[in-house]
């Protein structure tokens, strides 16, 4: 059809260009911890004032697609996630590169990458039109069961001690009570400190716990065994078809959940990679090894965040919604470039519609070249003799942490959740669960929240709406099923069975001290 | 042997060199670049920084950079503006700050009524009468709207079953915020009627809520209806004076009877106790650049108005506001469980659980301590982590309270950093100076970091 014209205009050497550098900048962008792509398109927003807005649009698109990407390359090979998107990708990837696998480890990740790319713009180009009379269909007692589910998923990936990884879970929650409460806008819980009332900042929490917590470790670590990354050099990037297939899938899947988790509005990439990576190992035959370099674990990730970009791009398109921060942003582009967005743009704008749309397509395609070239290159980062390496990547947090909301404070806090991280990492604890519990539970207080502020209190809708009810039963099930199998399998397993575990742990323990 | 190392150390020196140059060339171009404009006494003689209490890419945002631009394009001032974003808290963080600033005129505060919502409701003890005002700026009006398929045609109808349902009615807002308090004002309009307010945020969220059913009614900027209208939404009153000629099928809620006469402005301020004569100077450059096509033609995109009041009709304005906002309650029945008390609760038991099964774990198979040695190992282990995060805290402070440039202090820290990951002994040392890239490292690194962010993505590091 027309289609096919308006995939000219794409086609364009300039258009090109632009799609080379949004993508590269992206990939370096997401690959630098603290600096994010909605900061990257936030602040080359006003240099596209002077461009056509479809060349706009495809400079954007392109550095969203690179920076989702590019976190992966420092999460496998340093465990310091370069976006929030990839914190799920460390908990693999990163003991596979420590197990001498780095090059499979990256392979595997740029290969999801591309593939939930490209799955999630298939749904793009489908759906983009019919999905706009779905999504507001849910209610807040919808969303609210919704985010439950992924909630209670806490319980399944919580690693060797379900304690710690409740305990880890509930005190994400914790961490996200003092600031404005999400359902009422009352400030609560800040102990007189006014910097607080906004409470703690994803990012700065994240950076914290997961890169200020590994420069201690590393820094601390040189009276005993280095922990070096790996001095593996990565090869065998380019996997083989076999490969392809055995993860075909979980690829698919993960594509799935993570296009699905980016229609919805706010709640973005990490959340996706969450739930599918989640998905992924309760229907894994080897459950036990995500967390110890699960190749599986590396694919559900990276394939669901890439798929949240053409979910968000969905809504972004077909009704001008935004379903992530990044998408808010690119829509404030499209609406300072004279376009409003909706079924009025398929219409008057088809050019610019479909101009996204096969952007996405094509930054997907020239993010797997690049990755593919570049990441050697890139985790060489990995063999750098750690007195060059850590002051670099701390000042990176100090100053990613303050560029975030120009303010002292996010580097404080960052620098507080570093000790918080190395002193659960010391004990055992995981992380895991508590950015779950971070990221999902003020979502779940505001949907509740505006539920019953509508029902006057009443709790009902929960059971009376079909939609709601499902993934009630569902978290219910979630819930139950790993006591009644931990329970079945305890008395299935001997005593003595029992004790070898038990010792191997310790004898773990003693490794660590 | 020797051979190796000579050529070794001609690489270094090469590298060295080759570094260094590229560094200084940069400093040159950039210092010839700047350089030009300084060499100015009156005010405004160095940059002044506008803080937009948001993140980037919101409304206000957006608005900010476009006077911003257009100040520099028409070079209606000497010196730049800068834009620093601080965003969270309902903009309660970005006006803390600009309160706590200096009145000296070269901090600059934008934000429209949430500065007076924000202490209404209660989230922060202070609001205008803290600032300088300094301009009110282009116009929004608020546009009352249903889904399309609801049963309320006009205002009157709505208004009226508001009254004889009180409480049944969801309108969609964001609590505490300018959005809730146009619903306020609007049902005080009529009295009896009430609304029951529930929490959706952002446009697009309210958007979606009306359209999906959720809820009966929302209120939204006229920009914002005129690019959601096609996805089922229909205006039943508009909060302008007269008719809006871009919109003209919308009828006002005065004409329909009910005094509802609203619009969002962006605000400017200064701290208090700012000059009265820098007050009207910057008053006049925003005047100026309202004036300036590129304004108009932006703003009408947008269905703004190119709207500018100073001085005391200004001050009329936002009187008129204050009394507005002041006269209707905002608090909403609490309807939600004590989520604080029951998420301590359960942390502190599960903690207790976690504990008591480590303890568990550990008691019956009664392992002998460890080795000395471990704990030797260990202690030095936590003693570095202890010092680093130590330095690390120094280094905060420093950057938090002492004058000196970001680029020296970050140097020391992070030759601090290296030093102890290479060794503490004096003989490490030594060769970690004089054997190692890590001084020029320690040097140039800062500044190139300082130079990326003040110079590329304009932020000013502390």
């Amino acid at each position: 059809m027309n289609d096919v014209i308006y995939n000219l205009t794409i086609g364009d050497p300039v258009n090109l260009f632009w799609v080379g550098l949004g993508t590269m900048l992206g990939i370096l962008v997401g690959a630098i911890p603290g600096l994010t792509g909605a900061m990257l398109i936030a602040l080359t927003l006003p240099l596209t004032y002077a461009m056509q807005p479809t060349e706009a649009m495809v400079l954007l698109v392109s550095m969203y697609v690179g920076s989702i990407s590019g976190g992966l390359i420092t999460a496998t090979l340093l465990r310091m996630p370069g976006t929030p998107a990839s914190v799920i990708t460390t908990l693999d990837g990163y003991p596979m590169a420590r197990d001498g696998k780095p090059g499979r480890a990256l392979g595997l990740g740029i290969m999801s990458s591309f593939v939930g790319g490209l799955i999630s713009w298939g749904f793009l180009i489908l759906l983009a039109k019919p999905i706009s009379h779905i999504s507001t269909e849910l209610g807040d007692f919808d969303y609210f069961a919704l985010v439950l589910v992924a909630l209670v998923l806490i319980a399944s990936v919580s690693g060797k001690s379900l304690a710690a990884g409740i305990f880890s879970g509930l005190f994400g929650i914790l961490v996200t009570i003092p600031g404005e409460s999400p359902a009422t806008g009352v400030t609560r819980a800040t102990l007189g400190i006014e910097q607080l009332n906004g409470g703690f900042d994803l990012l700065p929490v994240l950076i914290g716990l997961f890169a200020v917590s590994q420069v201690i470790h590393e820094v601390a670590q040189k009276g005993g065994a280095v922990e070096q990354v790996s001095k593996v050099r990565p090869e065998g990037i380019l996997l083989g078809a076999k490969d392809w297939v055995a993860h075909l899938v979980n690829m698919v899947r993960s594509s799935v959940i993570g296009t699905w988790v980016g229609i919805l509005p706010g709640i973005g990439a990490n959340v996706g990679s969450v739930m599918a990576y989640s998905a992924a190992k309760s229907m894994s035959k080897q459950p036990e090894a995500f967390g110890t370099g699960s190749e599986e674990g590396v694919v559900a990730s990276e394939a669901a965040n890439n798929a949240t970009i053409g979910g968000a791009l969905i809504p972004l398109v077909a009704m001008g919604i935004p379903g992530s921060v990044i998408d808010a942003i690119l829509l404030g582009a499209l609406i300072l470039h004279g376009l409003q967005p909706g079924v009025l743009l398929f219409q008057n704008n088809p050019d610019v519609v479909y101009t996204i749309i096969f952007t996405m397509l094509i930054a997907n395609i020239a993010m797997f070249g690049m990755m593919v070239l570049s990441a050697k290159w890139i985790s060489r980062l990995a063999t750098i003799p750690r007195h060059y390496l850590l002051p670099v990547v701390i000042v990176f947090c100090v100053v990613g942490s303050y560029a975030l909301n120009n303010r002292m404070f996010d580097v404080w806090v960052m620098l507080a959740f570093g000790v918080v991280g190395f002193v659960m990492e010391r004990n055992k604890i995981p992380l895991a669960p508590f950015v779950i519990g971070f990221v999902l539970a003020p979502i779940a207080e505001e949907k509740l929240g505006a539920g019953l502020q509508a029902s006057s209190g009443s709790y009902l809708e929960l059971v009376q709406r079909p939609v709601a009810l499902t993934f009630v039963l569902i978290s219910v099930v979630l819930v139950v099923w790993p006591i009644y199998k931990s329970l079945t399998k305890s008395r299935s397993i001997t005593e003595d069975g029992d004790g070898q575990a038990e010792q191997a742990e310790q004898a773990e323990q003693e490794d660590n001290s | 042997m020797s051979n190796d190392s000579t050529s070794k150390s001609t690489t270094r020196l090469l590298i060295r060199g080759g570094m260094w140059l590229t560094v200084l060339m940069a400093m040159i171009w950039y210092a010839l670049d700047t350089g030009s404009n300084d060499a100015n006494s009156g005010y405004p003689n160095r940059p002044i920084t506008l803080i937009v209490p948001f993140g980037p890419g919101g409304e206000s945002d957006t608005f900010a950079r476009m006077i911003q631009r257009t100040i520099a394009e028409n070079q209606f001032l000497d010196q730049e503006i800068v834009v620093k974003n601080v965003g969270g808290a309902g903009a309660t963080i970005g006006s803390g700050q600009a309160r706590k600033a200096e009145p000296d005129g070269y901090t600059m505060l934008i934000l429209h009524e949430a500065l007076i919502t924000a202490q209404v409701s209660g989230k922060v003890s202070y609001g205008p009468e803290s600032f300088e005002p300094i301009a009110a700026s282009g116009k929004t009006n608020m546009v009352i709207a249903v889904a399309e398929d609801s049963p309320y045609q006009t205002l009157q109808e709505l208004m009226q079953a508001a009254k004889e349902t009180p409480n049944e009615l969801v309108f969609a807002a964001n609590l505490g915020a300018p959005v809730h308090y146009a619903g306020l004002i609007l049902e005080k309009e009529l009295p009896g009627a009430h609304f029951v307010y529930t929490q959706k945020g952002g446009g697009a969220s309210r958007f979606e809520a009306v359209i999906g059913g959720h809820v009966d009614v929302s209120a939204f900027s006229l920009g914002e209806y005129v690019s959601f209208k096609d996805g089922g939404l229909r205006a039943i009153a508009i909060s302008s004076e007269v008719r809006h000629p871009e919109a003209m099928e919308i009828p006002t809620a005065k004409e329909q009877g009910f005094n509802f006469v609203h619009a969002n402005m962006h605000f400017w301020w200064f701290p208090k106790g700012t000059e009265q004569s820098k007050i009207d100077f910057m008053a006049n450059v925003i005047r100026k650049c309202m004036a300036t096509p590129q304004v108009h033609s932006q703003l009408a995109t947008r269905l703004s108005e190119p709207f500018i009041e100073t001085g005391q009709p200004m001050k009329d304005v936002l009187k008129d506001r204050i009394g507005k906002i002041q006269s209707v309650d905002a608090s909403s029945p609490d309807v939600l469980p004590n989520i604080p008390l029951w998420v301590s609760v359960a942390t502190a038991l599960s903690f207790v659980y976690w504990l008591l099964s480590k303890k568990r774990n550990a008691d019956p198979s009664g392992v002998p301590k460890q080795p000395e040695e471990n704990d030797v190992i260990s202690g030095r282990y936590l003693q570095t982590a202890g010092l680093f995060v130590g330095v690390t805290s120094l280094y905060l402070l420093a950057l938090e309270y002492l004058p000196i440039d970001f680029r020296i202090l970050t140097s020391i820290y992070m030759l601090d950093v290296a030093v102890l990951c290479y060794g503490l002994s004096q003989k490490q040392f030594k060769r970690l100076i004089l054997d190692s890239y890590v001084p020029d490292m320690v040097i140039l690194f800062p500044l190139v970091v300082f130079f990326v962010f003040q110079s590329f993505f304009s932020i000013q590091l502390p």
